[in-house]
Order: structure tokens, then C-alpha cells, then sequence
């Protein structure tokens, strides 16, 4: 196989490679998709935690003022 | 600080609990990702490049090297999603439903990959991108089930409702992987019989690539299978001290419960 073939495939270059370029496109988008996904995970969970940091020192002080 | 050590006793004593996942897989995935790399070079360059061109299909063979491995993971995807479902559904295993739900998107995207290679495939090599037959159908199917188990899950607020409702479609929708495996022998299709692994059905200098590429998908799914897992602990320990530890958060919090 020589490059002029290799970027031709025969008279298949077109399918041959919009299957391995979708395919690409394919994990890649999973893999964006994946870390929007994180992005918002992370600012539920830094909610969460505030949350429950305010809550423990609400009740730090009513024990105190009990 | 007492009630933080209790729990985290408590799950470190439970084996495939969520904080062990968690905090070892972070560990697997750089080897991981290094053969998964490495075997995807070897693979496109003998799947692209050194492996030989079908006598009657011509370069439109090079396809195969993508569209059976993922066919074959669009498959394991969704019988590991129904026994990760039964698991969850009989011993209330936690990271069961996890891992459950964590398949269904990694599954779809393989399936999505198996259908549009096939049609690519298709137009050289039979003249039509799409044909009605039970293997094609059946594999249409499968997408739609993954799509439906996403869509079902994610319909209901409360989280232990989502995942046995999800739970359930995935065991009855688990019939249909047969249904794909044996539609080439049960009927009569356009698409061709099973041949991979037969002997001296395949140049072997076709299927020694086939199987490279095959370990190099399979090693990706793993991969993507981690990612998502960890993601659905995120989601789900939201709440846990060590999560939030985890994910460089929680330090003030544990002072103020401390101090």
C-alpha cells in the first residue's frame, strides 16, 4: 500500500473513512458529554457541602446557647 | 469526626463498596489508558494500512476492523447492564445499580458506532444502507432499549423507583440478545452468518487484526465503563464526607464540626 492509496481506499475512501471518522467523533463526544456531566457534579456537590457545613455550625450554636 | 470514621469503617469493610471503587480506580486508568493506546496503534495500522484487501469487497473490508468489535460490546454492554440489574435487584448491592446505569450511555454510543458502520458498509458492498432484516432490526432495537432504559431512569425522582423500574426493562429487554446473536442462523438475512472465530473463514491475516482491534475496543469500554462509574458515585454520594474530601472540597466542613 502506498499513501495515494492509503487516502483513496480503492474507490471505498468514502466509506471506509467517514466509519472510522464517525466513530472517532463518537467517543469523543461521549467523552464531552462525560465531562459536562462532571462540571455539573461538581457544583452539586460543592452545594451539598456548604449545605451541610452551615447546618453543623447552626447547630454547634444552639448548643451552645442551650 | 466519630460519626466520619464510623462511617467510613463501615465502607471500607464492604467489598465493591463506592469509596474503594472510587479511590482505586482513579489508579487502574493511566495503564489502562496507555494499552488501550498502544493497542489501538497496532490495530489501525494493520486495520488502515498492512492488512490485505478483500478479493471482492475490495477497502471496503477495513470497515469490519470497527464494525464487529463494536457490534460485539454493544452486546456485552447489555448483558452486563441486566446482570448488574439482577445483582441489584436480589442483594441490594449499591454500586450494582451504579455500574447498571453507569453501561447504559457507553452501550448506546456502541451500538450507534455498529449501526452507522454497518450502513457505510452496506452501500458498497450489498447496494442498500439499510434493510429490514432480523439482524439489522434486532440490533436497531438494542438501541432503542438502551435509549429507553435512559429515558425510563431518568423519568422518576425518586432513585430507588428509577433504578428497579430501569432494573426490570433491562432483564426482559436481555431476550433480545440472542435474538441479534442467532438472527443470521434463525433467518434468512442479508447480512452474512458468523465468522469470526470459525476456522478458516476469515484470511487470518484479517482476523489476527480483527482480534487486536477487538482487545483495543474492549479495553476503551473498560475505560469508559470507569469514567462513567465514577461520575454515578459522584452523583450519588454527593452527601458523604469522603467524596467531597475526594474532590478537594469538605475541609471546612470537617473543622467546623470538629472545632
Amino acid at each position: 500500500m502506498n499513501w495515494q492509496e492509503f487516502f483513496s481506499m480503492g474507490d471505498h475512501g468514502l466509506y471506509v473513512w467517514w466509519s472510522y471518522g464517525l466513530t472517532l467523533l463518537t467517543i469523543l463526544l461521549l467523552l464531552l458529554l462525560f465531562n459536562v456531566y462532571r462540571r455539573k457534579l461538581l457544583v452539586k456537590i460543592k452545594m451539598q457541602q456548604q449545605e451541610q457545613s452551615l447546618k453543623a455550625r447552626v447547630v454547634k450554636t444552639e448548643n451552645v446557647s442551650g | 469526626m466519630a460519626s466520619f470514621s464510623k462511617t467510613a469503617g463501615r465502607w471500607f469493610h464492604q467489598l465493591g463498596s463506592p469509596k474503594w471503587f472510587y479511590q482505586k480506580s482513579v489508579k487502574w486508568l493511566p495503564w489502562l489508558w496507555i494499552s488501550c493506546l498502544a493497542l489501538f496503534a497496532f490495530g489501525l495500522y494493520y486495520s488502515l494500512w498492512a492488512s490485505p484487501v478483500d478479493y471482492q469487497q475490495g477497502n471496503s473490508v477495513r470497515i469490519m476492523y470497527i464494525h464487529v468489535p463494536t457490534a460485539v460490546l454493544s452486546m456485552v454492554a447489555y448483558l452486563a447492564m441486566a446482570v448488574c440489574a439482577v445483582i441489584g435487584m436480589v442483594w441490594k448491592m449499591k454500586m450494582s445499580f451504579m455500574a447498571m446505569r453507569a453501561l447504559a450511555p457507553i452501550g448506546a454510543a456502541f451500538t450507534l458506532i455498529c449501526l452507522f458502520t454497518g450502513s457505510l458498509w452496506g452501500i458498497p458492498t450489498w447496494g442498500t444502507w439499510w434493510e429490514w432484516d432480523a439482524r439489522m432490526t434486532s440490533e436497531l432495537v438494542l438501541l432503542f432499549l438502551y435509549l429507553g432504559f435512559i429515558a425510563l431512569h431518568s423519568s422518576f425522582s425518586d432513585r430507588t423507583k428509577a433504578d428497579n423500574a430501569a432494573a426490570i426493562l433491562a432483564i426482559v429487554g436481555a431476550i433480545n440478545i440472542p435474538i441479534i446473536y442467532g438472527s443470521v442462523k434463525w433467518w434468512n438475512t442479508l447480512h452474512q452468518a458468523y465468522s469470526v472465530t470459525k476456522k478458516g473463514a476469515i484470511d487470518p491475516q484479517m482476523q489476527t487484526p480483527l482480534f487486536i482491534m477487538i482487545a483495543a475496543f474492549y479495553v476503551l469500554f473498560i475505560i469508559l465503563v470507569i469514567i462513567r462509574l465514577r461520575l454515578e458515585i459522584m452523583n450519588r454520594e454527593a452527601k458523604a464526607k469522603w467524596l467531597q474530601q475526594e474532590v478537594g472540597l469538605g475541609q471546612e466542613s470537617n473543622a467546623g464540626a470538629n472545632g
